[in-house]
């Protein structure tokens, strides 16, 4: 029914950004991930940018989804940060007790391309 | 109703084109219209809310920003002469779930009817989210089922979920409600997410004969 969507990869600057707009289906979901691994191991960007303000809502599932994505660039020695979720939907990841600690965060695009683009504190991305 | 057949069509094909393109509009809008049967040229009551409920379905696809949702929520509601300011889906609803896009229905009527009941903005998410983790363990796990919402009134106004299939049932429900479960879908953290953020939470669940998770949020 629905058009299985492709979420675009955008190069900027020798960085990597997935700005996912879309409600995520196990279609999209999976497609992304090797999308994703396909275009780091093809282009070696410098960073990669997750952004997800576009997205109202996530439940456990796409919560998953995403820091799975999150964490596969990580391991594959790619400065990964997460950007742009929204109050609200913090706010329900924390009390149904979903943990994100392991992705690195910012608030928006302009802040995450400052972090992977300013500290030398090596590839990876994953805080600890 | 009036205004001769294919005009509401015409209004409706407008404001979709401004928001999504020209391509995009127009499958949106054949699909909606074929999902829901609803002819827009003759509105029979109740049709207005069904056809903008299969049209939101679609467009939430392409649409994620929230305010972009809105404008275009109160767009087509004045084009279908839906009174505004009262959320389409504000009476008892029942969703069936059957495919990954009934997720999205489901979670868009628990948020309408969370507003008309008069719920915050961080408790819409919080209940939408909720439906969603419930809609999808049906379409994951089931053959099929359906998400009822219901919307309660007297001392303590707020809104009823039941997820109920035809599944398999849980069979580990304990290990998964003590959160020792873990499985590579997150089922669990689904269940016990949910439990956090609702009031009222119990399932009932048996192999064979499926699985029904009832659970309340009061208004504060």
């Amino acid at each position: 029914m629905s058009v299985a969507a492709r979420i675009p990869i955008i190069r900027l600057y020798g960085n990597m950004i997935v700005s996912i707009q879309t409600s995520l289906s196990d279609q999209v979901v999976k497609r992304l991930k090797e999308d994703v691994s396909g275009e780091i191991e093809r282009t070696r960007p410098r960073g990669l940018i997750i952004d997800i303000s576009g997205i109202d809502l996530m439940d456990s599932y796409i919560s998953r989804a995403i820091r799975d994505i999150c964490l596969i660039a990580s391991i594959m020695g790619v400065k990964t940060v997460l950007s742009g979720m929204d109050k609200m939907i913090a706010i329900t990841l924390v009390e149904m007790g979903m943990d994100m600690m392991s992705v690195r965060t910012a608030l928006n695009l302009e802040e995450a391309l400052e972090m992977i683009s300013g500290d030398g504190d090596g590839g990876g991305g994953v805080r600890e | 109703m009036n205004g001769g057949a294919g005009h509401t069509e015409k209004k409706l094909r407008g404001i979709l084109e401004s928001a999504l393109g020209g391509i995009v509009a127009h499958s949106v809008l054949i699909t909606s219209i074929g999902r829901c049967g609803v002819d827009p040229g003759r509105l029979q009551p109740g049709d207005a809310g069904r056809l903008l409920e299969a049209i939101e379905a679609g467009t939430g696809i392409f649409l994620g920003d929230p305010g972009a949702r809105r404008r275009i929520h109160d767009e087509l509601t004045a084009a279908l002469g839906i009174e505004a300011g009262r959320p389409p889906a504000a009476g008892d609803r029942e969703v069936p779930i059957r495919t990954e896009e009934d997720i999205v229905i489901a979670r868009n009527a628990g948020r309408d009817m969370a507003a008309a009941v008069g719920f915050q903005a961080t408790d819409q998410v919080k209940i939408s989210t909720v439906i969603s983790e419930l809609a999808r363990n049906i379409n994951k796990y089931t053959p099929g089922g359906s998400v009822r919402l219901r919307a309660l009134d007297g001392n303590m106004p707020g809104i009823e979920i039941v997820a109920a299939d035809r599944g398999p049932g849980i069979p580990h429900l304990q290990q998964v409600m003590n959160g020792e479960h873990k499985s590579k879908t997150g089922m669990g953290m689904g269940l016990l997410g949910t439990k956090r953020l609702m009031d009222h939470f119990e399932v009932q669940t048996s192999a064979g004969a499926g699985t029904t998770v009832t659970t309340r949020k009061y208004r504060p």
